[in-house]
């Protein structure tokens, strides 16, 4: 990969040769993708393109067959995925997951990375430190709700937040979790166009305070919106990249979405 | 009083399986009041039937907030709960048998309980949820089998008899018995608070006056439907009856109209009063924890009566004493874990455990910490020397049928 960036800084993630194949259909051949730290990356291609499957490949929800991803200057291909959350890349879902029983504000804390009470015996004789980690949790997690417009809902079960709540939700829970980098799958997809609005001015005041992101999205103003760089795959591979102009306008790209 | 012992002692016994009914179906209770020569006084026959029905009720209790951490908190099918139970009983059984004091052999049994649940766990875990179910149920039925042909080792259908209950030997001093009965106070007045706190959350903004009267209602219903069953059974009774007594016919009719009076009043409670009340699950709320703290009020009142008369039944009320302080800090500690941060992951998996490894938490690890601690538990509770309770081999028979 040889790419016409000029910024002299490595990429926080860069992914090569990514294969799977599922029985005779090979969902990814060959893609490969770079984040620059601080930018907002897209991800784009026709339905059944592989963009979900590269994200479990990245992720490493779903193991690769072949190829190599490197994360903050470490391969991570062979983590599983909960130690790649810890080392700073959370993913988000499709169709987004809470924990419909537990309250918006338990979805948040369970985010939290390192949490002395996580660990049994802990729990018995680490009580201070505990609460203590919880009460700056909890002041941490009120933040990003209040911020991301949820602090109302905070006490309230999951499970009875909207579509579009739910979206916000696993974006402030991927935040809890203090990442380098975000992968979000699909972040507008089931939202309503002001919702959709609110979600983009919120990704961009997150990435103008540093944060990486990734992002997967059908709708092109979002794309457009944000995004530094754009991949598209078409079938497995990757087909183009560039800023957001210069996809638009590629040939192979019109090709690839209207066929021929 | 000799009679008295013996029959406690039979009741100790196979005798007395769950709800208290020995194996012919009928209750113990009325056995002594009817075939005994000297009829034992009622009262203290129905305190030792009680402490059975205690001890009973803590082993279950055991037995069930193990399976809750398994199901109800971290989302295991765990079909085979009496696998771990039969494991700790065994061990502690046996190896208190080859003299190994019993506090020990306890821990034993929970900690070998606990090896197979990461033998269980670290074999099936890893797979889709479906096949810990399919082996829990293989490894349970593997164990019952083995418990049933290896006589060598566990005497096989007889199941293993004659060791030692804890407390057996022991002869408290008044002092000491008052203190028993203080602690068992303290538990009880522990949960009588949790109940009271239960029932203040949830009567929260109810308006008082309003609350009465659809508690009174309720009490009116509820004391409708008890008139119309005893009404119906007496009738029947009476039926019997009227045959040979005169007047019978008379009874009938007096019964008839109790069975009538408790429908009609429960029928228009039902239709006509209770869903024009405001807030008649509060009402219930009220009710339920009356009725709650009354009958536990009455179990402490039991088992207090029990403890003092220590001498009566040395074994089966030292039994009920530890059986009650296990249940109770088993409890404790559940609750404790499950409120922690390390609750919250297993709550997690529970919801959705591809969310809580996205969030950097190792699922596979937290299932087994729950399966150990959930089999350790079904296993220690031989530490209250419960795993004698009427032969350690019909236990785990019961307990299979769960």
């Amino acid at each position: 990969m040889n790419d016409t960036t000029t910024i002299p800084i490595l990429p926080v993630l860069s992914a090569a040769g990514l294969v799977k194949s599922f029985g005779g259909v090979v969902a990814v051949n060959e893609a490969a993708i770079e984040v620059v730290p601080g930018s907002i990356t897209g991800l784009i291609g026709p339905n059944g393109a592989g963009k979900t499957t590269l994200f479990n490949l990245l992720s490493n929800f779903i193991h690769p067959d072949r190829g190599r991803v490197i994360f903050d200057g470490e391969p991570i291909q062979n983590l599983p995925p909960h130690e790649i959350t810890q080392r700073g890349m959370v993913r988000t879902f499709q169709v987004a997951r809470v924990l419909s029983r537990l309250s918006v504000l338990e979805n948040m804390l369970l985010a939290a990375q390192q949490q002395t009470g996580e660990n049994f015996w802990s729990t018995w004789f680490l009580g201070g430190r505990i609460a203590k980690e919880e009460r700056e949790a909890r002041d941490r997690a009120m933040e990003i709700l209040a911020s991301i417009g949820l602090v109302e809902k905070a006490q309230d079960y999951a499970g009875g937040l909207s579509g579009g709540q739910r979206k916000l939700l696993e974006i402030a829970r991927a935040l809890m979790t203090r990442p380098k980098l975000i992968l979000l799958d699909e972040p507008a997809a089931g939202v309503n166009p002001t919702l959709i609005h609110q979600i983009c001015e919120y990704i961009g005041d997150r990435n103008r305070q540093g944060m990486s992101f990734l992002i997967i999205e059908h709708n092109m103003d979002v794309i457009m919106s944000l995004c530094d760089r754009v991949y598209v795959l078409a079938e497995g591979s990757n087909l183009a990249v560039g800023t957001p102009s210069e996809i638009q306008t590629n040939p192979n790209v019109l090709e690839a979405y209207l066929g021929q | 009083m000799p009679n008295l012992q013996v029959n406690l002692a039979t009741l100790a016994h196979r005798d007395l399986g769950p709800l208290g009914m020995n194996r012919y179906g009928s209750c113990p209770l009325l056995r002594y009041d009817f075939n005994t020569d000297s009829p034992p006084l009622p009262l203290r026959s129905m305190v030792g039937y009680l402490v059975s029905l205690i001890v009973l009720t803590a082993i279950y209790a055991l037995f069930s907030l193990g399976l809750n951490l398994h199901w109800g908190f971290t989302g295991l099918i765990n079909f085979g709960h009496a696998a771990f139970l039969a494991i700790g009983a065994y061990t502690t059984v046996l190896l208190s048998l080859a003299g190994v004091p019993i506090g020990l052999a306890a821990l034993a049994g929970g900690a070998l309980a606990a090896l197979l649940g990461l033998a269980i766990g670290v074999s099936t875990l890893r797979l889709r949820e479906d096949y810990l179910a399919i082996v829990t149920i293989g490894v349970s039925e593997l164990i019952r089998l083995m418990a049933l042909n290896e006589e060598w080792l566990t005497k096989g259908s007889f199941g293993v008899q004659g060791y030692d209950l804890p407390l057996a030997d022991f002869r408290p001093t008044v002092a000491t018995r008052i203190g028993m009965i203080a602690i068992l106070g303290a538990i009880a007045a522990l949960s009588g608070w949790r109940l009271w706190q239960w029932m203040v959350r949830r009567l929260r903004g109810v308006d008082r006056a309003q609350l009465g009267q659809t508690a009174l209602v309720l009490a009116g219903y509820v004391a409708s439907l008890v008139v119309l069953f005893s009404g119906i059974g007496m009738t029947s009774r009476a039926l019997k009856l009227a045959n040979t007594l005169p007047g019978g016919v008379l009874i009938l009719l007096l019964l008839g109209a109790i069975v009538a009076v408790g429908w009609l009043y429960g029928w228009i409670a039902r239709r006509l009063i209770i869903p024009k009340l405001p807030h008649w699950e509060a009402g219930a709320v009220l009710l339920s924890t009356i009725a709650l703290s009354a009958f536990g009020f009455w179990i402490f009142g039991v088992s207090a009566v029990a403890l003092y008369n220590y001498r009566e039944n040395p074994s089966r009320n030292g039994l009920m004493f530890l059986a009650l302080i296990t249940v109770a800090v088993t409890f404790w500690a559940l609750e404790r874990l499950v409120r922690s941060p390390w609750g919250r992951v297993l709550k997690a998996i529970r919801e959705d455990e591809q969310v809580a490894k996205a969030l950097g938490k190792n699922v596979f690890a937290y299932k087994l910490q729950s399966l150990m601690i959930g089999g350790f538990i079904a296993g220690w509770r031989g530490v209250s020397g419960l795993a004698v309770e009427y032969g350690i081999s019909a236990q785990f028979r019961d307990a299979n049928h769960l």
